[in-house]
């Protein structure tokens, strides 16, 4: 370019919205034309890194395949691949035809309303569900994340971290067990930033062990690979468990008696011994040989190990119960499951059990503190499965057996704990406990936090969630329900879907079941592209990208990296929408006055986002979007702090004080090791679902781990020898980033990234060399799914792996929709309950495949 | 006293609208007037807003004035400016992920 030519040469700060990590930007704009986008290394989120997807999003913004004008469909029929006729409309008739539809579904019953999301729009979700809180349905659905969702993770990370998701303590941690999660590669959150934090802890001498069927973007980054059978994790936790107590006789006594409930006693009924007076548990005082509420401050100390008689009845601390519970599951019961050598478990363990240190202590600012260089990560490929709950739990105890959990060294939540930006003391949450001892969150994204355990109801919503109150992130059971609400009691059917860029038809499972859910239903979608999903949609609007787009919300609870500074952001569009594109949060402020809800819309608002006075928004006057997310920076950092400042500086960034992320320490709120209510409330999921008429399994609600068996380990079918399962790449998210051309270039580069990963000799077996397409159909859907073989020795022999979301069929996506440009492995995954971890709604995600050379190689 | 009671969010196809009045004493508890509503909305707005046991429902906040309250049996003036009446908050559990 000219320099004489260059009237605007520009770099403006904003965050990135192509996944849930957030990272700072600083974007290049010369003559108002986007020419480069760059990390912002002014924030410690990203630390001026980015992901390839991040450094792509300018292809998304030109795309010539965006929707620009608002479209609705002639064509009434509705089909995965019936094609909707599209027709240009203005804004005027969507928007009108929108709001009477919503006037008289809110007028008839507006439960009838659902919103679905993804994490390319989390900024916008939260806006919509305060929309969707008003308009009076409890019905949202974040499909986007579908069967990718951490679900039992997050339930955990609300019951033992008191944060949606954990990180290892990058500056600290000296040993990291990651089971399958994408920690420092190219997926999780943070991604960019923890990627150089775990390079950096590397380089420090953090040894990195990945257990995991395939030798993943991360595992390929970790010192050590133990390939495993994919869903039995749990197996390898319980047999590390059982070295750890019962050989090595290795565990945080002092964390167990003050941090955990290990010391409760629970009576052969399986529940808590409970004082006459207060009703609270009680636990045993070896000293005074007597039982006393948890909180006297008469206790001289806490028996972790014994059997007592309280009152004539029998009583065990719940540490002896966990110990007894994991006598049987030793290194070599898990063996022949996981098909991890015993050998190999027990050197995990002993290392493990050293690097922990327990009994050391470190000084951070002027704080003496426990010293637990242990973590132990996991997400959704040790999660989701149909044992998911059961998995975790023993996952996450390794981490609390060690004391290892939010303290130096160890695992940390994402954030527990916030004292505020110093000026105004805000955004401010403190974990607390309950009257049982145990933690509640000090926040929570979603409403309201797992735990205090939640009355067992009817169902009411589309999601099962008011029977099965434990399910924290997107359940499994919603396709299922929608499609038959009757039989689950649900008293109305879905109307209508506001759907805010989520592809559901390639993020769930089979797309032929989940479109059936969804056909009949009058769908609105604000989309980017002509995806799948929009298929079935009536109406699409043209909506902004982040880069066209304005957001009080980029930032969230695990947005922020777990340690270091606190970080909050602006995203601000960088260039005015293009052609007929609008903001969804404008949108549904416009919606919101043509249905008269302002008053109660503006309500949540103020209550939700915490808006106090000057800041709370006043119902008899209309604000712009620009005016809410003034005063929601305003009322978080003060009147200096305000949207002009934001756009101007972009990051506002203070360091974290050490209670902050290292909070255990000085917190009261004890967390289980003993799932004392997980089986009552199992119990009452029961009886609220025979009174439905439900068959549900729920003998998984209970209160210590196991590993049982997934649907893929029980199938014998002869053929199917060949268990599926996918992973994330760290070049796309979700399915919505595959018709990027650079994305697909670098795609193209990488034979894994749209191929299928196969053991070698596994492979060679059935005649199937590099390159060879391959055809893989379902025991479970019986559909049949091509790609090209990518033959590695980094894969377990029993397995093969499927990156990501390809496997486009929309016409409207040139680039994706090509055969050979991934594979949709949702076509494998069955729709249904029984393929579903009841406590949790978590969706399994591996199956049992035939494998064969396709007979077109071409 | 006149009480003017406000209802959000998922309670509407309950409440078909978003505001009433009722006329009690100084004295009515936040479980009289909850009381009072669902004798004139029907018996699922009780169920909708408190547990079996009688406590409120954990989706529930209740505003009197600008003061947020747990307490359902102290008297709703208990120190508390009237004016802006008693807002009932009924949030969604919707799903994250
Ligand atoms: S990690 Fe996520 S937020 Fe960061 S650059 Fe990549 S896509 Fe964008």
């Amino acid at each position: 370019m000219q320099t004489e030519n260059v009237q605007e040469d520009l770099w403006i700060p904003t965050t990135c919205g192509l996944c849930y990590s957030v990272c700072a930007l600083k974007v290049h704009r010369v003559n108002g034309t986007v020419i480069k986008i760059e990390g912002n290394p002014e924030s410690s989120t990203n630390r001026g890194r980015l992901c390839p997807r991040g450094v792509s999003g300018i292809m998304a913004l030109y795309d010539p395949n965006r929707v620009n004008v608002p479209l609705k469909r002639t064509n009434p029929k509705k089909g995965l691949d019936v094609d909707p006729g599209w027709k240009e409309i203005t804004w005027e008739e969507a928007i009108d035809t929108i709001a009477a539809r919503l006037r008289k579904i809110r007028h008839d019953d507006p439960r009838k309303l659902l919103m679905t999301g993804t994490v390319t729009t989390q900024d916008e979700v939260p806006f919509a569900r305060f929309f969707t809180m008003a308009f009076g349905t409890p019905n949202g659905w974040n499909s986007g994340a579908g069967n990718h969702c951490g679900t039992a993770e997050h339930l955990y990370g609300a019951l033992l971290h008191a944060s949606w998701a954990k990180q290892p303590d990058s500056d600290h941690c000296r040993y990291l067990l990651n089971f399958g999660s994408g920690v420092g590669s190219g997926s999780y959150y943070t991604v960019t930033g923890m990627a150089q934090r775990i390079a950096e802890a590397r380089l420090r001498g953090m040894k990195h062990v990945a257990v995991d069927p395939f030798l993943s973007p991360s595992a390929e980054k970790a010192d050590e690979w133990i390939p495993i059978r994919p869903g039995t994790d749990a197996a390898f936790a319980l047999a590390m468990l059982h070295v750890l107590v019962h050989e090595l006789k290795v565990c945080d006594a002092d964390y167990l008696k003050h941090h955990t409930n290990g010391p409760y006693l629970i009576g052969d009924d399986g529940l808590y011994l409970r004082d006459e007076t207060e009703k609270v548990p009680l636990i045993w005082d070896p000293v005074d040989g007597a039982a006393k509420p948890f909180h006297s401050p008469e206790i001289k100390d806490f028996a972790l190990e014994g059997v007592y008689a309280v009152d004539g009845a029998s009583a065990r601390p719940a540490f002896t119960v966990l110990k007894e519970h994991l006598t049987p599951f030793t290194p070599e019961w898990a063996e022949p499951i996981t098909t991890v050598s015993a050998a190999t478990i027990r050197r995990v363990a002993k290392e493990f059990a050293e690097e922990a240190r327990i009994g050391s202590t470190v000084v951070i600012d002027g704080k003496v503190l426990p010293y637990r260089p242990v973590a132990v990560m996991y997400f959704k490929g040790a999660q989701g499965h149909k044992n998911a709950l059961l998995s975790c739990m023993a996952l996450e105890l390794l981490t609390e057996i060690v004391g290892s959990s939010n303290v130096p060294g160890g695992l940390l939540g994402m954030n527990s704990c916030s004292l505020g930006y110093p000026e105004t003391g805000q955004p401010s949450w403190i974990p607390k406990a309950d009257r049982d001892g145990l933690m509640i969150t000090g926040y929570w994204p979603t409403f309201p936090p797992p735990y205090p355990p939640k009355e067992v109801r009817a169902t009411e919503t589309i999601d099962l969630r008011g029977l099965i109150p434990t399910c924290p992130g997107s359940s499994g059971a919603l396709p299922v329900v929608m499609a038959d609400p009757k039989r689950f009691g649900v008293p109305y059917q879905i109307e209508m879907n506001l759907q805010l860029g989520s592809n559901y038809l390639m993020t769930f499972a089979n797309p032929e079941a989940v479109a059936r859910a969804f056909q009949d239903v009058f769908q609105v979608s604000f989309a980017l592209f002509l995806d799948e999903s929009t298929y079935l949609s009536d109406i699409v609007l043209p909506a902004a990208s982040y880069l066209e787009r304005l957001s009080h919300t980029a930032d969230w609870m695990s947005s922020n990296s777990a340690v270091g500074e606190w970080c909050y952001h602006v995203r601000q569009p960088v260039v005015d929408p293009i052609a007929e594109r609008r903001s969804v949060c404008e949108v549904l402020l416009e919606l919101v006055e043509r249905l008269e809800m302002r008053e109660e819309f503006y309500a949540f608002i103020n209550l939700l986002l915490k808006l106090k006075e000057p800041y709370a928004l006043d119902p008899t006057r209309r604000y712009s979007w620009s005016e809410i997310v003034d005063h929601r920076y305003k009322s978080l950092f003060g009147e200096a702090r305000g949207l002009e400042w934001f756009k101007k500086h972009g990051v506002l960034k203070w360091p974290k004080q050490a209670e902050e992320v290292y909070w255990k320490p000085s917190s009261t709120a004890r967390v289980p090791i003993y799932f004392e209510w997980f089986k009552s409330l199992g119990e009452k999921v029961k009886a609220q679902a025979d009174e439905i008429g439900i068959p549900l399994d729920t003998s998984a609600f209970q209160p210590l781990p196991e590993w049982r068996p997934c649907r893929a380990h029980e199938e014998n079918s002869p053929g199917y020898d060949f268990h599926a399962i996918y992973y994330k790449l760290p070049m796309q998210t979700f399915s919505g980033t595959y018709d990027n051309p650079w994305l697909d270039e670098v795609c193209q580069t990488n034979p894994f990234a749209y191929g299928v990963a196969i053991n070698a000799a596994a492979a060679r077996l059935k005649g199937i060399e590099e390159g060879d397409w391959i055809e893989i159909t379902s025991v479970s859907t019986g559909h049949t799914i091509r790609g090209r073989a990518a033959l590695t020795e980094g894969i377990h022999p029993e397995v093969i792996a499927i990156a990501g979301c390809g496997g486009h069929w929309s016409k409207y996506l040139p680039i994706a929709n090509q055969e050979g440009k991934g594979l949709c492995f949702e076509w494998l995954m069955p729709v249904g309950l029984d393929n579903v971890d009841i406590p949790s709604l978590t969706q399994d995600s591996c199956v049992k495949v035939r494998v064969a050379k396709a007979k077109e190689q071409t | 006293m006149r009480i003017e009671v406000s209802f959000y969010g998922f309670v509407r196809d309950l409440v078909n609208t978003s505001k009433f009045v009722i006329d009690t004493s100084d004295k009515t508890t936040l479980r009289e007037l909850l009381d009072l509503a669902a004798q004139r909305h029907g018996e699922k707005l009780r169920e909708r807003l408190l547990s079996a046991k009688g406590d409120l429902a954990p989706n529930v906040q209740i505003f009197v004035g600008e003061h947020a309250t747990t307490s359902l049996d102290e008297p709703i003036d208990h120190g508390h400016d009237l004016c802006t009446g008693v807002k009932v908050f009924v949030l969604s559990a919707t799903a994250g992920g």
